[in-house]
């Protein structure tokens, strides 16, 4: 944000707010690691102890073993690669279109579209399910991949909409002039300035299908099928919850999406290229 | 433009509408259409106009339900943007360790909304909860106190959970719209003597007044639809404390089978929240 450099001391109150906020982030996360490495007594002990008297990786492997987690990581990873996929391409395309093109009832599309937010999915779940059931396609990863693409898609285009609105629309139209046609202009031109809001689309969608529960548990219920959410409360019993095990296997389900993340801050710079057009 | 040139647009905008349409669209047509009509275990009995809507009305849950979600929005909503812009100007540099700090700040977003609620319950427990724990080794109370099943403190508890969880995605969006503000007028600024809070007043939040009253709507749409959180920590309890639209939907659906009430709450539930939301509209028209 600051061209000029900053000096040592008023970079204290960042600091000071940085702390804050990490402590507030991040403290749960510690005792989620903390209870990963105690041995299953250790974990429900009353009073709970800090760091585990006798550390052991048991609760990984175990956990990881006895639910069969490679699958349900797989599962997962497959549907919410393609929702992200899909949901990227159809929203910016949209957006480029809302943005660029006179659409006869777009006001309300959008509207409707933003409306729709306010809806509760649970609402939908059992039509959807129906439907699904009649076309077959009960515990198949495209009934996950539509469903989560649909709940994505509204929000993402309106993101996708707005980061298009703030190009000036004389880029394209020198685009043209040069010859390309829309698809080009808009590939080529347009879409790459919008990397900011390109980046924001994939890890909103990416995680919103990573994360979900209620309608992978109805409609992949079949074990095989199972995503890691669905899978993750299986280790709670009537009786009796396996806290630690459950709590490192759930360390591992965050691990790729942390991975990702640091890996697109590389790509997060982003800002009109003002000296392109200048009005 | 030329006709040919316009129905290119078309193109661009269809197949995203086609499967709104098909997956959420109709659907909810669907329930709003059950909302006037008498269910009886999944089949239709009759017409039943504004029955359902009457029998939502009338129960003091309702209205429970309602002061909830006020509460709840309000104070999520409040120190969501506080942490979320906090978060996004101390950590607006491109260096290795704020990339870190981005990605460890992001970690109460990215749990699984079931897992955060079950490590909050944990967290919060009245005999084997850290909280506790840490409370008493400070000497701040003698006594274990059950969080959860205060009345009180589990609507704050609840609050405090959903401002962990969300925050993160607010300084998300903050740090893109804060990197499409244009230097220029930081430049601008500078020479005309202004300090870090006039340039954050009158440059930065201007400019990203679109910013964040998208992430203000969105934090309302979320909180008005929380439910995976409060089934988790309290199921709606203890009696109606914590009650919500969510867990109201869910358990008349659900548990209740009874469509017509639960179709005509989520109608209601709609109508309720494009009120804050047409007002942020209003807010937000980004002055030329």
């Amino acid at each position: 944000m600051d061209i000029q450099k900053k000096s040592w001391v008023s970079r204290i109150p960042s600091i000071l707010i940085l702390f804050v906020l990490l402590v507030f982030a991040v403290a749960p996360l510690l005792w989620m690691i903390s209870t990963s490495f105690k041995t299953t007594q250790e974990a429900s002990a009353i009073p709970p102890t800090f760091i585990p008297h006798s550390p052991t990786l048991e609760p990984y492997i175990e956990g990881w073993k006895t639910k069969n987690f490679t699958v349900h990581f797989y599962n997962t990873a497959v549907v919410s690669v393609i929702t992200t996929a899909l949901c990227v391409f159809l929203s910016s395309m949209a957006g480029y279109g809302f943005s660029r093109f006179k659409i006869k009832g777009a006001s309300l599309i959008l509207t409707l579209l933003f409306v729709m937010q306010m809806f509760p999915t649970s609402v939908v779940l059992i039509p959807y399910y129906m439907l699904m059931k009649f076309f077959g396609l009960i515990n198949t990863y495209a009934s996950l991949v539509f469903a989560y693409t649909s709940f994505s898609l509204p929000l993402c285009i309106w993101m996708m909409k707005s980061f298009f609105d703030t190009i000036p629309k004389e880029l394209d139209e020198s685009a043209r002039i040069d010859g390309c046609n829309p698809l080009q202009t808009f590939i080529r031109i347009t879409l790459p300035l919008t990397r900011p809001g390109l980046i924001s689309t994939v890890i909103f969608t990416f995680l919103n299908a990573w994360k979900e529960y209620l309608f992978a548990l109805t409609l992949c219920n079949k074990k095989e099928m199972w995503v890691i959410s669905v899978a993750l409360t299986s280790f709670i019993g009537e009786h009796f919850t396996s806290w630690n095990m459950l709590m490192a296997v759930s360390l591992l389900s965050l691990l790729p999406i942390v991975i990702i993340f640091l890996f697109l801050q590389e790509y997060m710079v982003g800002g009109l290229v003002s000296g392109a057009v200048k009005g | 433009m030329q006709k040919s040139y316009r129905t290119i647009g078309y193109f661009f905008v269809v197949p995203a509408l086609i499967i709104v349409a098909i997956v959420t669209f109709f659907p909810y047509l669907y329930a709003i259409f059950i909302s006037f009509h008498e269910m009886k275990y999944g089949t239709l009995i009759g017409f039943s106009g504004l029955d359902n809507y009457v029998r939502v009305l009338k129960t003091d849950t309702f209205q429970k339900v309602v002061v909830n979600q006020t509460i709840i929005i309000v104070f999520s909503a409040l120190f969501q943007f506080l942490l979320g812009i906090s978060g996004a100007l101390a950590l607006n540099r491109r260096s290795k360790t704020a990339y870190a700090l981005r990605s460890a700040l992001l970690v109460p977003w990215v749990i699984p909304g079931v897992v955060c609620g079950l490590l909050w319950k944990w967290i919060l427990d009245g005999n084997a909860g850290v909280v506790n724990l840490v409370l008493s080794s400070a000497g701040i109370i003698d006594k274990n106190i059950a969080f959860l099943s205060d009345s009180r403190l589990a609507l704050v508890c609840i609050i405090i959970v959903n401002i962990w969880r969300v925050f993160p995605f607010m300084m998300v969006m903050y740090l893109a719209g804060l990197q499409s503000v244009p230097s220029d007028q930081y430049e601008a600024a500078l020479v005309d003597g202004a300090n870090f809070w006039h340039r954050l007043i009158w440059v930065t939040f201007p400019n990203m007044k679109p910013v964040i009253a998208l992430t203000m709507i969105l934090s309302t749409i979320w909180n008005f639809k929380l439910f995976d959180i409060v089934w988790t920590l309290t199921r709606g309890g203890p009696s109606q404390a914590t009650e919500v639209f969510g867990t109201l939907i869910y358990k008349s659906s659900v548990q209740d089978v009874d469509f017509g009430f639960s179709s005509a709450t989520a109608v209601l539930m709609a109508l309720i929240m494009a009120i804050p939301i047409a007002v942020y509209q209003k807010l937000s028209v980004k002055k030329a």
